[in-house]
């Protein structure tokens, strides 16, 4: 098979896997499901391993699929470099993601196990779409497949209010985030006449229009101003699909959904999907600076602003959603100060430890017959030796401890950006960054200290603990191991070794242009030590008690960080309730009032019996006529004007 | 008494001639003589047996005009007729096609809900035949005459149709707004229509391209002509702010009325609209583009504003309504651009959208007709509560509708979306365009607020009971929101084939 | 003279429009749309348009005014009541009525009128002149109509029926 049909495959099978279940599921046996679910996406890992080894690159058209005019929308997938990565990762943690839901989703009944894997598959193919489209249009349409998937995923409980109306809040985001996708590519498609990668990053790099020369119909090139909107319009998609500032109130609200979806969704995919398209979109990113620094900066403070809130959380899941941002803002740090590699380098070892810490946890959350909140837990450590080991890994990758992964994918952001010469904005990031280096020491060990050390909390509701079943603990452990050796690949981060991650990436996002120093160096082994001590002083805060808490000595900020910066309130001030007035306001105070909206009988009353109307009382339309008659007014006062210029 | 002779006209009327002017209506010609022989079957047969007799002619009657249609889109000699009053060209035989689907399905699901309701059957089908036809006669009118008879035909049997539940006030009350709005609003397109035949001279609209094009100067007379017929579109595709019947008379009327209303006015609106502005006054384009983008602006902020606090879902997909139809302006107004290019796209997105948004509004509007019980609609957001549980195809069903309306991907709607926003950037409106997708972000809110109880737990358990056709018109709407969705090329060809070449003169 | 009767039939015709609805009884309303079809009769015999005048009394002005009289008679003399819930309504709709044909007169400066095409007054507005019209050029409306007054024709004995096991 060729590069094309393999890539097609790739695509295809998960759909193929939905679309069995979605029509026979429930009424086959369980077996085929457990079987189909994650037999498909670990089929597509092969498919993807061998393209790998294949090293393919093209960019593969299949048909032309809408013709209209001007407007010419090829079917076609890019295999490169950048997009066997991401579906190698996608595929891989997705697999063992799936796998583990085998057990996790045990307890439902037949009809709705086969609903979550037909879900999980949908989201797999949407997540793969999204990043093999060689097109805006596709791209779009996986952009916005992987938000309606999430919203099924998120909803998937839909008797709990609350998993619905989370549900309803990420939709509502991630559309917003879609208009700002549609509109980029508008804007893209108006000044480069084309939808695909391959013709708009062309024009974008040919040779500038010069007076005299024979320019076809493309623009000059450094239209920057079309570009700055472009760029700017297309980071509103990335933002809200990566949950960073100022769109990021979906995504603690989203841990209603069952954990492997957290766990897909906020480790191995959606939330990276910004970073992707970031990185995607380098050539666009590397001419709109404006645009570009304002990534670098969204992702700075994202990643302070999350680790903050995260020191105040409870519920163990919620921790590592606001985790989870934190670190998808150190990946729009980097891709925001150029180093594009070294962001796909921490999404990998993210996706492998945060993948990892969300099944552990769904492990204990499954122990504790789904208990999330940590102050419960305590003593765990003893009763669950598997999942408390690789809790700890996966918690010392997030900390950046050699010789896990963490520490070598997020120093080596740090490293990029503080060696980026000749640039304040890098060391300004760079120093935000750091900051939240310390602060994920913090509250990490919090989380870990509190729900496995110490005595067990009074309030636990299980006594005893089962460690949960192989199909649960083998995915984990698999990620455990890959947390804990996977940095090998790259150890750039100590100024010397493989990379093997960035020359593979570098054909497609460029190389980072400066090296490093031994500067960066010392600060990565000084950032590492604090930070391990700063988990390690979360013990003496939260198990031993032995320091005296810092809530009680700041109880305002105590507050600011558990109503985490008002963000839901200032929305809901600002956004959600004029618009509720708004249409409220159109209801009783022009809709009732003077059409009559509610059709209560008014007006021109039926006689009974007989039938027949009767013009007894007035009905209402002359109100209808007389917004008519100032439409009217309207309209050829518009054509006189018109007509008149 | 004066001698014929002096007046020059010929008298002789060939059959051969006669021939070739009905095939060129044919499919309307086929309607018709259903339509006289469902009143002759209505009077012959016993009342019993009347209801189910008149449908079965409708049916047969629906699908052999389809198949006349098709037929001559594909082999027929496509051009005017009956002295240039009427045309048989493709951009008529689209949309004979698209209410032909459109009888059928409302006539598959307005079966069943009549029979629940206890209503009489016979006049219900005729009149919806009618209505149909007025539609036909509109797509295919080359002359403002037979325009404006197209509109009275299909506005009087809707009137009537809008009241058929006689014992119900709102019923009655949604009737008689209807017919004394639509009087106002026809007055007003009949005298624009008079004013732009005194600036001509004609009523046939590709002459009055041709006179409009020979004088130079523009005339105040088709400018007052604009802004009145103008008006009078606006409010027979229910637009802002000519939209304020649309409401109460969608939430008075039998569900399957407001159903077969909420799309087939809006298309034949459509199509009168292209023909009149974009057919016949090409080169005032910039003028009438001025008030439809005012309209186009105002509906789509109006309707989806006022959707959002609805909680009756029939008023709910009237203001859904409002918005879609500012939506379709923006191809229309990409329609009046002197490139010849971008005006067939633009048009072709309009004829696109019109024949999509005929499966998925109707779908959902089909979705609330089966919810309704013997006592009345029920069309209350409530009412839909824990649909997953009675009846799980109609909720996947109802959520492929609310989605695409929405123009969600895959969804057929978003393509259709998709087109006619390209389209009207490269008519350089990209303001409206902007405006449009935010307001579709605003609309995405109320659409899935519908599934909200679609999708949730509820006491209710009674089973719905959903007869084989309504089920059947259902499930194919929904197939072809997905399916046209995937895979638009082959209606979208069509849409391009649809717009005549007359409409690209200079 | 030709103006000094249209002046006055014009001013017929518009005081009869605003009688119909003024007026509270039916059945001066039914007398001032008589007024209405009268003024139009006399406007369509300056317009050389004879056939229709005739119609236009015959039918109209004779036949279904009178129609509507014994309809009016014989439901009683009820009187119309209500009042709007704006109070502001009647102003506004004077304001918007009045801005309105202040557009429809700026709009209308400077037409250009087209001669008559037709300046042949004796066959103009002849019985012969409207059927040779009727059944050559316009056969397709003509016909149209027909349809059109058979569907209301069902919808009103549909709508009038005093149940519905009548029908």
């Amino acid at each position: 098979m060729n590069t094309g049909q393999l890539a097609l495959l790739v695509l295809l099978l998960p759909a193929a896997g939905a679309i069995v279940l979605a029509g026979r599921g429930w009424r086959l046996p369980r077996i085929w499901t457990k079987l189909v679910g994650p037999g498909v996406v670990w089929a597509s890992f092969v498919v993807t391993l061998v393209l790998f080894i294949n090293q393919a690159s093209e960019d593969v058209t299949y048909f032309t699929w809408i013709k209209s005019g001007s407007f010419v929308v090829p079917f076609n997938l890019l295999i490169d470099n950048l997009s066997i990565f991401m579906c190698l990762v996608i595929t891989g943690v997705g697999a063992l993601i799936v796998t583990y839901a085998v057990g996790y989703m045990a307890p439902e009944n037949d009809a709705s196990y086969a609903r979550f894997f037909t879900y999980m598959d949908v989201f797999i193919f949407s997540m793969l779409l999204l990043v093999l489209a060689g097109n805006f249009v596709f791209l779009i349409v996986g952009w916005a497949l992987v938000g309606l998937s999430s919203y099924l995923l998120i909803g998937f409980w839909y008797q709990r209010r609350s998993a619905v109306l989370a549900a309803r809040k990420a939709f509502v985001m991630n559309v917003i985030g879609d208009v700002g996708m549609i509109l980029g590519a508008f804007v893209l498609f108006t000044t480069y006449h084309s939808v695909t990668f391959a013709q708009v990053f062309q024009s974008l790099t040919s040779a500038p229009c010069l007076p005299g020369n024979f320019c076809a119909d493309i623009r000059p090139i450094h239209d920057s101003s079309s570009l700055e909107l472009a760029a700017f319009l297309l980071l509103v998609g990335a933002v809200a699909k990566s949950a960073q500032l100022p769109l990021h109130t979906w995504l603690p609200d989203a841990m209603e959904g069952p954990t492997p979806v957290s766990a897909l969704i906020h480790a191995a995919t959606m939330v990276t999907a910004g970073v992707y398209l970031v990185g995607r979109m380098h050539p666009i990113y590397d001419v709109a600076v404006y645009a570009h620094a304002a990534v670098a900066i969204i992702g700075a403070v994202t990643a302070l602003f999350a680790a903050s809130i995260a020191i105040v959380q409870t519920d163990i899941k919620r921790v590592l959603a606001y985790s989870t941002m934190s670190q998808i803002g150190y990946m729009f740090l980097a891709v925001g100060v150029g180093a594009y590699s070294a962001a796909f380098f921490h999404l990998m070892a993210h996706a492998f430890f945060k993948a990892l810490l969300f099944m552990a946890a769904g492990n204990v959350i499954h122990a504790m017959h789904d208990e999330q909140d940590m102050r419960k837990y305590g003593g765990l450590f003893r009763q669950l030796p598997r999942t408390s080991w690789s809790f700890l890994i996966g918690s010392l990758s997030l900390v950046g401890v050699i010789p896990f992964i963490g520490f070598f994918s997020k120093e080596q952001i740090l490293g990029a950006a503080f060696s980026k010469p000749d640039d304040t904005l890098s060391l300004i990031v760079w120093g935000i960054g750091f900051v939240t280096a310390l602060i994920t020491g913090f509250y990490t060990g919090r989380m870990w200290w509190m729900s496995f050390a110490g005595k067990p909390s009074p309030q636990r509701p299980v006594e005893h603990p089962h460690e949960a079943p192989p199909v649960m603990l083998i995915p984990v452990m698999v990620l455990a191991v890959l947390a804990t050796v996977g940095g090998v690949i790259q150890t750039r981060a100590l100024g010397f070794g493989p990379q093997a991650v960035s020359d593979f990436l570098d054909t497609v996002v460029g190389k980072q242009a400066w090296q490093g120093g031994i500067a960066d160096v010392v600060l990565s082994l000084v950032t590492m030590i604090l930070a391990g001590l700063l988990f390690l002083a979360a013990y003496r805060f939260y198990v031993e008690r032995t320091w005296k808490a810092w809530s009680t000595r700041f109880p305002w900020l105590q507050t600011l960080l558990e109503r985490k910066y008002y963000f839901d309130e200032a929305y809901n001030f600002a956004f959600v309730r004029p618009m509720d007035a708004i249409a409220e306001g159109g209801l009783t105070h022009v809709e009732q009032p003077l059409i009559d909206g509610v059709v209560v009988g008014t007006g021109l009353v039926t006689e009974a019996g007989a039938g027949s109307l009767s013009l007894t009382q007035s009905g209402y339309f002359r109100n209808y006529v007389l917004v008519f008659l100032a439409g009217a007014c309207i309209a050829a006062i518009l054509i006189l004007v018109r007509a008149s210029s | 008494m004066m001698p014929l002779a002096a007046t020059a006209v010929d008298l002789t009327y060939s059959w051969s001639q006669a021939l070739a002017d009905l095939s060129q209506i044919a499919p309307i010609a086929t309607l018709t003589l259903f339509l006289l022989f469902a009143i002759v079957v209505d009077l012959a047969l016993p009342k019993s047996r009347r209801g189910d007799a008149v449908a079965m002619v409708a049916a047969v009657g629906y699908v052999l005009s389809l198949a006349t249609a098709f037929y001559r889109w594909n082999y027929g000699d496509n051009g005017p007729a009956y002295q240039g009053y009427a045309t048989g060209d493709k951009f008529s035989l689209f949309f004979e096609m698209l209410f032909a689907v459109l009888g059928i399905l409302t006539l598959a699901v307005s079966h069943s809900y009549l029979k629940r309701r206890r209503f009489v059957a016979g006049e219900f089908h005729v009149l919806i035949l009618a209505a149909v036809i007025g539609m036909m006669v509109l797509a295919s009118a080359t002359s403002l005459v037979t325009a404006f008879l197209g509109l009275e035909l299909l506005s009087i049997s809707l009137y009537i149709v809008c009241g058929y539940a006689r014992g119900e006030t709102k019923s009655q009350e949604s009737a008689a707004k209807y017919l004394l709005v639509g009087g106002f609003a026809s007055a007003f397109v009949l005298y624009g229509m008079a004013l732009v035949y005194g600036g001509t001279g004609t009523t046939l609209i590709p002459d009055i391209a041709k006179t409009l094009q020979a004088s130079s100067s523009s005339n105040p007379l088709i400018l007052l002509g604009i802004v009145l017929m103008g008006v009078g579109f606006a409010f027979k595709i229910s637009a802002a702010p000519f939209h304020m019947w649309t409401p109460d008379v969608y939430q008075g009327a039998p569900i399957p009325v407001t159903a077969f209303m909420s799309v087939g006015t809006k298309a034949a609106g459509f199509a009168m609209v292209i023909r009149i502005f974009a057919g016949g006054l090409p080169h005032l384009a910039p003028e009438w583009q001025v008030l439809l983008a005012f309209v186009a602006a105002t509906s789509m902020i109006v309707g989806n504003l006022m959707a959002i606090v609805q909680s009756s879902l029939k008023r709910l997909l009237a203001y859904s309504g409002v918005a879609q139809a500012g939506y379709v302006l923006i191809g229309v107004i990409a329609g009046g651009q002197a490139d010849p290019a971008v005006r067939a796209a633009g048009l072709a997105s309009v004829l696109f959208y019109l024949f999509v948004y005929m499966f998925m509004n109707f779908g959902a509007f089909a979705v609330v007709t089966a919810l309704a019980g013997p006592e009345g609609d029920r069309d209350r957001l409530s009412d839909l509560e824990g649909l997953y549980r009675r009846s799980p195809l109609m909720a996947i069903l109802m959520t492929v509708f609310m989605l695409s309306l929405a123009g969600f991907p895959p969804f057929v709607g978003f393509f259709g979306k998709l087109f006619l926003f390209t389209a009207g950037v490269s008519a350089g409106y990209t303001w409206l365009v902007v405006v449009a997708v935010v307001m579709s972000v605003v609309s995405v809110y109320y659409y899935v607020r519908v599934l909200i109880p679609v999708w949730s737990s509820s006491v209710r358990t009674d089973k719905l009971e959903w007869s084989v056709s309504s089920t059947m018109a259902i499930v194919l709407s929904g197939a072809l929101s997905l399916v046209l969705g995937l895979y638009p090329t082959t209606v979208l060809i069509a849409s391009t084939l649809g717009v005549p070449i007359s409409f690209f003169g200079p | 003279m030709g103006l000094a009767v249209f002046l006055v039939a014009a001013a017929m015709a518009v005081a009869g429009g605003i009688g119909v609805v003024a007026f509270h009884e039916p059945i001066r309303s039914v007398l001032s749309l008589v007024v209405v079809m009268l003024a139009l009769a006399v406007l369509f015999l300056l317009l050389s348009a004879q056939f229709v005048f005739v119609v236009q009394v015959i039918v109209y002005a004779g036949a279904v005014m009178v129609l509507f009289l014994f309809v009016v008679a014989l439901l009683g003399p009820a009187k119309e009541l209500g009042r709007g819930r704006l109070r502001f309504q009647p102003w506004l709709a004077g304001l918007f009525a009045a801005v309105f044909l202040i557009l429809l007169w700026v709009m209308l400066q400077g037409v250009q009128y087209r001669q008559p095409a037709i300046t042949d007054l004796h066959i103009f507005g002849t019985v012969q002149w409207i059927a040779v019209e009727l059944f050559t050029k316009y056969l397709y409306p003509f016909e149209l109509t027909s349809l059109l007054l058979l569907v209301a024709a069902i919808g009103a004995i549909y709508l009038s029926k005093r149940s519905i096991e009548d029908l």
